[in-house]
Formats: structure tokens, sequence, C-alpha cells
């Protein structure tokens, strides 16, 4: 084994302290994410509030702490990006397989049905899944999926191409493979490296567009503390109170950051060739 | 050595079968007769068939190519089975991939699966068929690899395709192609994307392979000196045809088929002094919907009249020899 590189533990490390706060949220976060002290309002990180305790990042508009809301939010954006991303991939992956290996018909079915949804923006199809379905966070991912599944789709279509030109897909099928383990044991493995990436990159856009519909009370339910909504709810008070959207803002930057480090580093691993012959 | 053919392909027809348009033929009635312990090879040029003609032999054709007609018999106790009757992806014929035939393909670059170890690659196929346990099939896939000649054997089989080398590779390709012990080995350019002095070991080795496992092995080659060392029987392909099919000395003491005199003729000798290669003049007609007479008349020195509008039926001559030519006297039409 060789040394796992900087960018990878540092990766590692700030998804951990994500996943921790998500599962810790009430030992760790300093007060109720919901608790309001309105003589408080709007106050500028590091002040004392009115119990004695210190506002580590400020409080928002409500008085609320904006720590353990950032804390708190932590489980919002991890629901929400690795439910999207996965539910996507879940059901786009298969598709684009079948569209890369199964024939023609399967082969137009998957690309014009993606080809339709990719052509319209997706927080117009989102809008009206979510108001269809009502809002809420298992509502959002399912929004995610019928919507970002093209995305995986076209990826893994366009892997297949290649792929299914490889000689080694005709040996396996040659050595009495059936088609599905070809698929799963053969192909897939050998996609998962630009899938990774392409998974880092859902992750990224989920977060973002989560804020975005948060922001459009179509998103997360307006008391569940999540990091697109204060970004939202800070936006008003821009030019006043920096630390509202500063902090929310910092924490998405932190974890998209960490999760490409990761998906490179998986990337990396994924690849025979990259891996030392020496061992 | 029993006399029956463990694999007999009976008139088989390659198509082309786009959508919407009229299937075109693109290999005529070809007959190939595989027996235990002994290597038949199959000439010819660039896209004449030959590859088509053993991806067809293990139902593996991908659309728009298909099987138009005739018979792929695999003998069994019990009757024999028609492989082109099987679903191509039905359980019944992927029981025989493998299991009763295995493939060895030209380039073994691309051939094996870069994300695996080559011992898990081996083991997969014993796994499948012969339902071996993880650890039993890895041990088997050990001995395979010893089988084909490398060393370290057991390193070898933790390591990654791209970690060998091409000869290495290819050497793994065959110990994936055998290790369920098959009855049929079809190998499809083995040597041809290797060097020439791995490409004699890697031959040597199938022969030797075949011979002490008692496989029937079709050995798909555009090189005559290949065939002349590695085969026991020829059939030479010419446009989808079979034009002629002998024992190997009978073939290279007298050619028969116009086509196999133009090959051989276009071969540098070892013991000659220099000469002026003679190359065959003209190009492989394309394949077209229509063929009338034999594919080979437009470059053919002795075509007669007949030869541009009948093609010749097959005719034997003595000890096995057999050829499609209007020059052998006996030589009738087919009918149409």
């Amino acid at each position: 084994m060789r040394r796992m590189p900087t960018k990878a533990l540092l990766g590692i490390a700030v998804l951990a302290v994500v996943v921790v706060c998500a599962l810790l949220a009430p030992l760790i976060a300093p007060y109720d994410p919901n608790d309001q002290d309105i003589l408080n309002s709007l106050a500028p990180p590091l002040t004392r509030g009115a119990e004695g305790g210190l506002h580590l990042l400020g409080t928002d508009r409500l008085g609320q702490d904006i720590m353990s809301r950032i804390i708190y939010g932590t489980r919002v954006s991890l629901i929400v990006a690795f439910g999207a991303a996965g539910a996507s991939a879940l059901v786009g992956v298969p598709l684009g397989l079948a569209a890369g290996f199964l024939g023609r018909v399967a082969e137009s079915a998957v690309l014009v049905l993606a080809d339709m949804i990719l052509s319209i923006p997706f927080i117009l199809l989102a809008l009206v899944v979510m108001s269809v379905l009502g809002a809420s966070l298992f509502n959002l991912v399912i929004a995610f999926a019928m919507v970002r599944w093209a995305q995986f789709a076209r990826v893994a279509y366009a892997l297949s191409l290649e792929l299914r030109e490889r000689e080694y897909v005709l040996a396996c099928r040659a050595g009495g493979v059936s088609m599905p383990r070809t698929l799963l044991v053969h192909v897939l493995p050998n996609m998962l490296g630009p899938l990774t990436v392409i998974f880092t990159l859902e992750l990224a856009f989920a977060v973002l567009m989560e804020s975005g519909l948060s922001f459009l009370g179509l998103g997360a339910p307006p008391e569940t503390p999540s990091w697109g909504g204060m970004l939202q709810e800070g936006r008003d008070e821009l030019d006043t109170a920096w630390w509202l959207t500063a902090a929310p803002g910092l924490a998405i930057m932190a974890t998209v950051i960490a999760w490409n480090f990761i998906g490179d580093w998986v990337r990396d691993r994924l690849d025979p060739r990259t891996q030392g012959v020496l061992r | 050595m029993s006399d029956a053919p463990v694999l007999q392909i009976r008139r088989l027809s390659v198509e082309v079968a786009a959508v919407g348009e009229r299937p075109v033929r693109i290999t005529h009635a070809v007959d190939l007769a595989l027996h235990a312990g002994r290597t038949m090879a199959l000439v010819g040029e660039s896209g004449c068939g030959k590859s088509v003609t053993a991806l067809a032999a293990i139902n593996l054709l991908s659309p728009p190519l298909r099987i138009g007609d005739g018979e792929i018999l695999l003998r069994e106790s019990g009757g024999d089975v028609d492989i082109a009757r099987l679903r191509p992806g039905g359980a019944a014929m992927r029981s025989l991939r493998g299991r009763r035939i295995g493939m060895i393909f030209q380039d073994p670059m691309s051939a094996l699966d870069p994300v695996f170890p080559v011992g898990e690659q081996i083991a997969e196929g014993l796994r499948l068929h012969l339902g071996l346990s993880p650890r039993a099939a890895l041990e088997r896939a050990i001995e395979g690899l010893r089988l084909v000649g490398i060393p370290a054997a057991e390193q070898r089989a933790r390591e990654y395709p791209f970690q060998l080398s091409g000869g290495m590779r290819q050497r793994v390709m065959i110990a994936i192609a055998i290790a369920c012990a098959p009855e049929v080995l079809i190998a499809d350019e083995p040597s041809t994307a290797l060097d020439v002095t791995v490409q004699a070991q890697i031959l040597e080795l199938l022969r030797d392979l075949g011979l002490r496992l008692g496989m029937a092995t079709l050995l798909i080659t555009h090189d005559l000196g290949v065939v002349a060392e590695n085969a026991d029987a020829v059939a030479v392909m010419y446009r989808g045809f079979v034009v002629e099919r002998a024992p190997v000395e009978a073939l290279f003491a007298a050619p028969a088929h116009p086509y196999t005199r133009g090959l051989l003729a276009s071969l540098p000798s070892l013991d000659g002094g220099r000469e002026r290669l003679r190359p065959i003049s003209g190009q492989v007609p394309p394949i077209g919907p229509d063929i009338v007479g034999c594919p080979f008349a437009d470059r053919c020195a002795q075509a007669m009249a007949e030869c541009h509008r009948l093609m010749p039926a097959t005719t034997s001559l003595d000890g096995g020899h057999e050829v499609a030519c209007f020059l052998h006297s006996a030589a009738v039409a087919v009918p149409a």
C-alpha cells in the first residue's frame, strides 16, 4: 500500500467532520438551532448571548445561533447530496448500460429521453416535481433522481460505446459469461473512475440546487436548518451581516472540495495503471 | 482417435441483416469438420469471412450479423447439438461457451479485463462452469498458468494484465480458453499481434496443448507459413467461400485452386534464389448482394467463360483433397 496522498487525507478529514456533525448534532451544537434570541439578532461572530454563551459564528435575523444551524445543516446537506446523487446513479447507470449494450431500440429510447430532460432547465423540472409531490427531503431526492439520472445515463452510455468495442467484453461472452454478469462484473468496474467523478460533481450540484429550491420554498421544509436555506436567508443582509452567508458558503465550499479530492483519489485507486507495480 | 468430428460445420452462411434491407450473405455454405487432437487451419485474406465464421461457430455474432442457415453440430453422447439453432444469449448456449468450446482472440492487449488480476479471470470460468469454490478455482487457475508455460505462476496470478508482456498475456488468454478443458478450441489469429519469435512459441504451445488435451483446434490465420507448421488440414477461404480444403502436405505439394496457387506463389521461398514475388493481380471484390459465377474469376488467369456465369461445386480429388474449380474435370455448377 502506498501512502495516501495529502489531498485525499484532507478530503476524508473534512468529510469525517461533516459526518460526525450530522450524526452527533445534538451533542456538538452549542444551542438548539431553532432557539430564537431576538435581543441578539444579527449579532456578529464571537458575541456573548443572553445566557452568557458564545455565538461563535454570530446569529441570524431571529437570533438563532449560526454555528448550531451549520452543524444541523450537515444532516440535510448529506441526506440530499448522497440521496440525490445515489438515486440518480442507481437509475441512470443501468439505463446507460442498457443503451450501450442492449441494441438499438433501448439506445434510442434512453438517449432521446435523456436529451429531452437535459434540455429543460433542472430547476424548472424540479419545481414541477416538488409542487406535485410536496416539499420534503425524501421528495427532494425523488425529484433529483427523476431528472439527474440523465447525466449518469449519458456518461455510462458514452463509456459503454468505448468498452463494448474492447475485445475482453467479447471474450467474456465467449467464455460463457452471461450478459448481465458481464456488464456488472467486467464493464461496470471499468467505468467506476469516470462515474465517481460525475458522482462528486452531482453531490456538489445537489447541494447548490437544494439551496435554490429551498429559496423558492420547495426544498427542505423551512424549519429544518439547511445550508442552502441559510444562504438564501442571509442574502438580504449581505451588506450588513456578511457572516449569514459566509458561514454556510464556506461550509458548502469545504464539503464540495472535500468530495472532489476524494473523487480524484478513488479514481486513481481504481485504475490499476496508477497503482505502483511494486507493492 | 475416432474419426467422427467433434465439431462439424455444415453449409454455414452468415448474413448482414440491416434494418429494413434485404439480408446480404457474406459467407456461403462453409463446411468444416474439426477432429479431436487435430488442428484445422482456416486461411484467407482480410475480409474473406474467417473471423465471422469463427464467431458464428460459438453463436456470438452481434447484429447486424447473424447466422443465415446451416448447421453447427457439436458431438454429444445423446446426439449432436446444433449450435446454430440455440438462442445466442440463452443459458444452453452459454453453458457451451468456455465449457466445451474455448476461444482465443487476436489482440491480447485488449482481450483481458484491466481491473482484475489474471488469476481471477481464469478462475471465473471455472467457478461459472464447474461450480468450484473461489479458492479451488484459483488453485486450478494457477495450474492452468503453469500448463501454458508461465513461470512463477502463483505470483503472476495476482498480477494485472498491464504488468504482463504481450506473449505472456496471450498465454493467459490460452489459459482462460482451456481452463475448463473444452473439446474445441477456436484461435482467431492468435499470433498476429505478437513478435515473430513469440509467435512461434505461442503456436507451438497451442499445437502441443491440442495434442496433449485432445482438443480439436480451429486455427484462423492469414499466414500460410503458420499453416504449414502448425496445422493438419487447411481450408482456404476466398470472399466467403471455402475454395479448397486439403491435408497440409497435399495442399503445399499440389495446390489445386488457382487462388491457393496464387497465394503460394506470392510467398518468398527460403531455398530458392532471389526471384521476383508474383502477387495476385486485382483486388478482392467488395461484398455485394449478387455473386454470379466463381468469386475469383475476375482475378484468375485461367478463368473460362463458364467461371463468370456459374459457381463450381466442390469436387473431391485424391486423399481428402477438395476444390471448387472448373479446372478439375469432374466439377459441376452449384445448383442455383
